[in-house]
């Protein structure tokens, strides 16, 4: 079972956070400041670390930097009621893995915390990626299906590498604008939908299986059945 | 409607007034003193002309012409005539008209008693005087004038130097009374370009005042003092909304949750699950309300120049042309994009895409299948100018200034889903970085919204 440690100072929302994680299959340990929430992250055993951005005497961007300082690599997925324009640039600066802004969803948080854990064991120098009958070549830009092209443009290339790459994964619309088109804020539904659309046309030949499914409420995961 | 109007300035209508006063005020000293030395000159020729008369006091019918003849060249001011009663002038060097026919105050049927004194103008040859006629015992009537020259002279005199003071007065009063004006004037007219500036919404400048704790002063000094009121309450007024949003989107957070949960334990026939979903789906919309205005809120806070680097522009702008497509084509829109090449500007891109994007989805939301969006991009004198148009409705006139304020949505509208913020975040990005917003109508029908540097 995967252990998270929760540094947050609010103890609302820290039972929050940790009530959706446990129902989610995790173990929390919760940390009520930054200096205990350090020492834990120091003595490591943990997969991943959500950290409250503002804390009392020691803030959440030291406690980021002492522990990347120190070696520690566990992702950190930074949470923050700060959602000024400079805020998230210095949050991942700080060693920050991911950002989140207050108020978030509980489904983003646990979609985002199981982004992070997936990174983690991801072969990330991989160029030749494959799910079920589905191959996703880097170095050709190409992708294909029972060995037939798909003929995908770079946009739907790169949105289909973040799924492959994630695969099982849900991942929410603002993590797809983040990470496809690297813009920080929330679209819309419609918009990723309609390119989620474009592609699962592309991916879905005839008499194929279904690939990318639509989590009601949450987002798109990509798995074969 | 201060540009020519120095002379409605109080200090022209004082200077001109003054002027006006003096020359009145000059009009009457000469006046006066015209009047007094006339009576005295008068007085002082009368008092000569009886003493003139006196001197015939001793004449006979026999010795008249004679005395007359003697007195004729002893003053060259003085002429002698002698008529006859039956109005005939007799002897004497002067013209003028018989005695019987001077304009007598008590008609012709009552002859004057004593010596009448009348004045006669200039005529021809002879210059104006005044006359004594003095009825001699015997019928006869002896005519005493004196030259009233000096008096004319006189006049004339006190009339030119009246005429020259007063129009000097009055140029002088007109130049100074200009000269003060232009400064007030200058004063005032800053004042208004600050007010405009105060009108079109940005409440931090004041009015200037210069120290000299004159009357401008003072109303400048009043106005600030109102400025600095309604600024605090706006921001107050502002910032409350902003704070009610921060207070509750913790606990609506946590609401939201525990509708979802709830909801997802259940099983999906059962019959409270739709209510639980719909509940869940209204808390997303108010904590999307929240959301936006927090994000206004930052962008309004942000420091101008914080993130804005320069951008290749047009490449920005085909890349949500090209994130825009599809969704375009889905709704059954013709997309027309003219992005000109190599536009550059300082921006945030992050913000700046997200104004594009709220203005596309604005123009998207109001434009029926078969309509058409419009994204260019055109490099302008003064650096660029982005703009979206749609076939929609379009937006009143009167309503222009309105929809960049927070939460309002057109009557005609409520029908289509929004929260009223979109704009106001458009609205907040251009002023963070200094760029101008405008909307214009798309002929024949919708809107064009423009972003431009300028």
């Amino acid at each position: 079972m995967p252990k998270i440690l929760t540094i947050e100072d609010d103890a609302p929302t820290a039972a929050e956070i940790s009530r959706e994680l446990v129902d989610n299959g995790f173990e929390v340990d919760w940390a009520a400041d930054g200096a205990e929430g350090l020492r834990r992250g120091l003595s490591g055993g943990y997969d991943a670390i959500t950290l409250d951005r503002l804390l009392p005497d020691l803030d959440g961007l030291a406690v980021a930097e002492a522990l990347k300082g120190q070696g520690v690599d566990t992702p950190i997925l930074m949470i923050s009621a700060l959602d000024q324009v400079d805020e998230r640039v210095r949050g991942l600066r700080a060693g920050g893995d991911d950002y989140l802004t207050k108020p978030f969803s509980p489904a983003e948080m646990v979609a985002r915390i199981e982004v992070l854990l997936r990174r983690r064991k991801a072969d990330a120098e991989k160029l030749v990626l494959r799910l079920g009958d589905l191959e996703l070549d880097l170095v050709a830009q190409m992708a294909r299906r029972s060995g037939r092209d798909l003929r995908l443009v770079p946009k739907e290339l790169k949105l289909l590498e973040l799924f492959v790459r994630n695969p099982g994964q849900v991942l929410t619309r603002t993590m797809i604008f983040e990470r496809v088109w690297g813009y920080n804020f929330d679209p819309g539904t419609n918009l990723i939908e309609v390119h989620i659309r474009g592609l699962r046309n592309k991916l879905e030949l005839p008499g194929t299986e279904p690939l990318l499914h639509t989590v009601r409420g949450k987002g798109y995961s990509l798995r074969a059945e | 409607m201060l540009n020519s109007g120095y002379w409605r300035t109080t200090p022209f209508r004082l200077a001109v007034q003054f002027g006006a006063a003096y020359v009145l005020g000059i009009a009457i000293l000469l006046g006066l003193v015209y009047a007094q030395t006339a009576d005295y000159l008068s007085r002082r020729v009368d008092r000569i002309l009886a003493a003139e008369a006196g001197l015939f006091r001793a004449a006979t019918p026999e010795t008249i012409l004679r005395r007359l003849d003697q007195e004729a060249h002893r003053d060259p001011l003085n002429s002698l005539a002698l008529y006859s009663a039956g109005g005939q002038k007799v002897a004497g060097d002067i013209d003028l008209p018989p005695p019987q026919a001077w304009p007598n105050p008590f008609g012709a049927s009552r002859p004057p008693s004593g010596p009448m004194v009348r004045e006669f103008p200039k005529q021809g040859q002879r210059p104006a005087v005044r006359a004594l006629a003095q009825t001699l015992p015997w019928g006869e009537t002896l005519i005493v004038a004196r030259d009233m020259g000096q008096l004319i002279e006189l006049r004339r005199i006190l009339v030119l130097a009246l005429l020259v003071s007063g129009s000097i007065i009055a140029v002088l009063g007109l130049v100074s009374g200009f000269v003060l004006s232009l400064d007030p004037l200058r004063r005032i007219q800053a004042m208004q370009k600050v007010s405009e500036r105060v009108v079109s919404g940005d409440l931090g400048v004041r009015l200037p005042v210069t120290g000299r704790r004159d009357e401008l002063d003072a109303v400048a000094s009043i106005s600030n003092t109102i400025m600095d009121e309604v600024e605090r309450l706006v921001v107050h007024a502002e910032t409350a909304g902003e704070s009610i949003a921060h207070e509750l989107r913790t606990p609506l957070t946590r609401l939201r949750a525990t509708l979802e949960r709830t909801s997802q334990s259940l099983p999906l026939e059962h019959p409270n699950r739709e209510d639980l979903e719909a509940c869940v789906a209204e808390a997303d919309g108010v904590l999307a309300r929240f959301r936006a205005l927090l994000r206004i809120a930052a962008v309004e806070a942000t420091r101008r120049n914080a993130g804005i680097a320069p951008l290749d522009l047009s490449k920005l702008i085909d890349q949500v042309a090209e994130l825009y497509a599809p969704l375009v084509a889905e709704r059954e829109l013709y997309f027309k994009v003219e992005v000109a090449p190599g536009v550059t500007a300082p921006l945030d891109k992050d913000l700046f895409v997200e104004a594009a994007a709220n203005l596309l989805d604005n123009a998207l939301k109001f434009t029926r299948p078969g309509g058409t969006v419009g994204l260019s991009l055109e490099r302008t004198g003064s650096g660029f100018a982005l703009e979206v148009s749609d076939t929609g409705p379009g937006i009143p006139e009167g309503d222009r200034a309105l929809v960049v304020k927070r939460f309002y949505r057109s009557a005609a509208h409520h029908s289509i889903p929004g929260h009223g913020l979109g704009l106001s975040l458009v609205a907040a990005v251009a002023r963070m970085h200094g760029l101008k917003l405008s909307f214009a109508d798309n002929a024949p029908k919708g809107t064009r919204v423009r972003i431009e540097a300028g």
